[in-house]
């Protein structure tokens, strides 16, 4: 585990497994405890971090191989939060997937793609970057009215 | 994530509490495999004690609904709410899968 924290984000670094997810998750939870945030706008935190590394865990490394991800937090006041994702990984952006087809039938459905439809869903900002052969995943949340 | 089942006639009742993420999504699958191999086909799952779903979560529902359609079974939900209605509801879930305000009511429909 590697805790550091670096132009104002908090950051953990940990093996890219889905053994990881657990340990960012609280981590993630402790860092944003103190803006207060309602419980459903903490849920959409929580779903859009769990997708977004899933998917590293799952798909940006090859099968069998050892990589990590790092998980950084930002917090502005109380009311935005800043989460990014970054992973050494091949280059992967996930806005370049194909939308899921949310009207196709049972029979028919194809859940690829999901995890990030939802990511978008949930994130108020979402943006994608490589930089210094890292791949960079920014996500902003905001809380709006009382 | 807690996962409770009974056997309710001729449909198995299971009660979901916590939250359904990629982790604990596999043990959902693994509790409806032995429920199959049981040989029962219809399931009513209670998702009113679940607080958080993802989409690992929506894939195995979606893999549990294709396994029992296969077998001439089905699958019947009830009691979404919160974040979890809400999940169902963006990804188009809700519109794909018959969802009842309770138990009973889903119940209601396997004879």
């Amino acid at each position: 585990m590697h805790k550091s924290s670096e132009n104002g984000f908090a950051r953990l670094k940990l093996p890219a497994t889905l053994e990881s997810l657990s340990r960012f998750q609280d981590f993630i939870r402790k860092q944003v405890q103190e803006c207060r945030w309602p419980q459903d706008k903490l849920f959409k935190l929580q779903l859009a971090l769990e997708e977004a590394l899933v998917n590293v865990m799952k798909y940006a490394y090859p099968e069998g191989g050892s990589g990590w991800v790092e998980v950084g937090c930002r917090l502005e006041g109380r009311t935005h939060v800043w989460v990014e994702v970054r992973d050494g990984g091949r280059a992967f952006n996930p806005f370049d997937c194909e939308k899921p087809d949310l009207t196709s039938t049972l029979g028919q459905r194809k859940v690829g793609g999901l995890g990030i439809f939802l990511l978008q869903q949930m994130a108020d900002h979402a943006a994608y970057r490589r930089e210094h052969d890292m791949n960079i995943l920014t996500l902003g949340f905001r809380l709006t009215g009382p | 994530m807690e996962i409770a089942s009974t056997k309710k006639g001729n449909a198995v009742l299971i009660r979901l509490k916590g939250r359904m993420d990629v982790v604990t999504s596999s043990a959902f699958d693994q509790a409806c495999d032995k429920i199959i191999l049981g040989g029962d086909k219809s399931l009513v799952v209670d998702l009113g004690g679940l607080e958080y779903i993802s989409s690992s979560g929506l894939r195995s529902v979606l893999a549990l609904d294709k396994k029992l359609k296969g077998q001439g079974g089905k699958l019947l939900l009830c009691n979404l709410t919160g974040m979890v209605k809400e999940v169902f509801n963006i990804s188009g879930f809700s519109s794909m899968f018959p969802t009842f305000d309770s138990a009973e009511a889903a119940l209601a429909q396997i004879k």
